[in-house]
């Protein structure tokens, strides 16, 4: 009888677990620890002089930023000229203004050689 | 002097005139690998950005490989360590020409057209030739360009293991679509 118990044990605790495996969660970037806390002109020039070598240093990277806002559009914003971030919630920048201060928070996805900018994804304002 | 200043202006004038630019960095371009019954592979990425010089019709994309979301956190992480390695090949590049391109004659309904170019891609260049895209223009002026494609893993050197190629597709259909306002 406890030999049963035992294997039924052993039986739930590996199909939990290939569950858990197999349909795990997302990264949750909102609530996730910056690696790394920088202003926007230190991390363009940093991109600007060694591009793939910044690259490799930050993808995927959780990373907070603060910068000046040079454009706003429904999905995202454009930082100090140099970095684009991806906005999770459309509503949560309508409220913002060009040329104002602004700190975020997102996932760095690689540097765009068309039009020479960092990109970001899954990003959060943070103030 | 009179000559010399309105050669420069000319000059400048002209020099503004060809940069017809449109562009987006919010392109959304999705691929699906699925096969039926089986679970759906396919992630969208919508932080692609895009070029067209409205001038001659060229055209440059360039999508950042870690931007593609799965719906399957694990597929996520298989598809950017395992099959594409996302930290050795970041990106994917489309460069080419739509034919005969002229801003002049779009309008709001979808106008077909074909386009060629090269995609690179996981270290590995795929020509694509005379291939269908629709073009159309909005009330605000912006162009919209959208299309699909299918490429064959094969053709980029990606590697499926055994244990999963029943379920996936080796062809991959590729969709996209750019909204590219003037720069």
């Amino acid at each position: 009888m406890r030999k049963w118990i035992v294997v039924l044990a052993i039986i739930f605790l590996a199909a939990a677990g290939s569950y858990l495996y197999l349909f795990r969660e997302h990264r949750d970037i909102k609530n996730e620890k910056p690696e790394l806390i920088i202003t926007s002109a230190l991390i363009i020039s940093e991109f600007i002089q060694e591009p793939s070598k910044s690259e490799q240093k930050y993808l995927n990277k959780t990373i907070q930023v603060s910068g000046i806002i040079k454009e706003i559009n429904p999905r995202g914003l454009l930082l100090s000229d140099g970095i684009y971030c991806t906005i999770n919630d459309s509503l949560a920048h309508s409220s913002l203004n060009i040329e104002t201060q602004i700190t975020i928070k997102g996932r760095v996805i690689g540097f765009d050689d068309l039009l020479e900018q960092i990109k970001l994804d899954q990003c959060f304002i943070l103030n | 002097m009179k000559y010399l200043i309105i050669t420069v202006f000319s000059l400048i004038s002209l020099f503004s005139f060809s940069q017809n630019k449109f562009i987006t960095r919010n392109g959304i371009v999705s691929f699906e690998a699925s096969l039926p019954s089986f679970e759906e592979v396919k992630a969208t990425n919508k932080s692609v950005t895009a070029i067209i010089n409205t001038e001659n019709g060229e055209f440059a994309a360039l999508v950042l490989v870690k931007g593609f979301r799965f719906k399957n956190a694990l597929m996520e992480e298989h598809f950017n360590e395992n099959y594409v390695e996302s930290d050795k090949y970041p990106k994917a590049t489309f460069k080419g020409k739509i034919s005969d391109f002229d801003i002049e004659t779009l309008e709001a309904s979808k106008r077909k057209m074909t386009y060629n170019g090269t995609l690179e891609f996981h270290g590995k260049t795929k020509t694509l030739e005379n291939l269908p895209l629709t073009l159309s223009k909005d009330e605000a002026n912006n162009i919209i360009l959208s299309g699909t494609f299918e490429v064959n893993v094969d053709d980029f050197d990606i590697k499926i293991p055994k244990v999963v190629s029943s379920k996936l597709s080796k062809i991959v259909i590729v969709t996209f679509h750019f909204i590219l306002n003037k720069k």
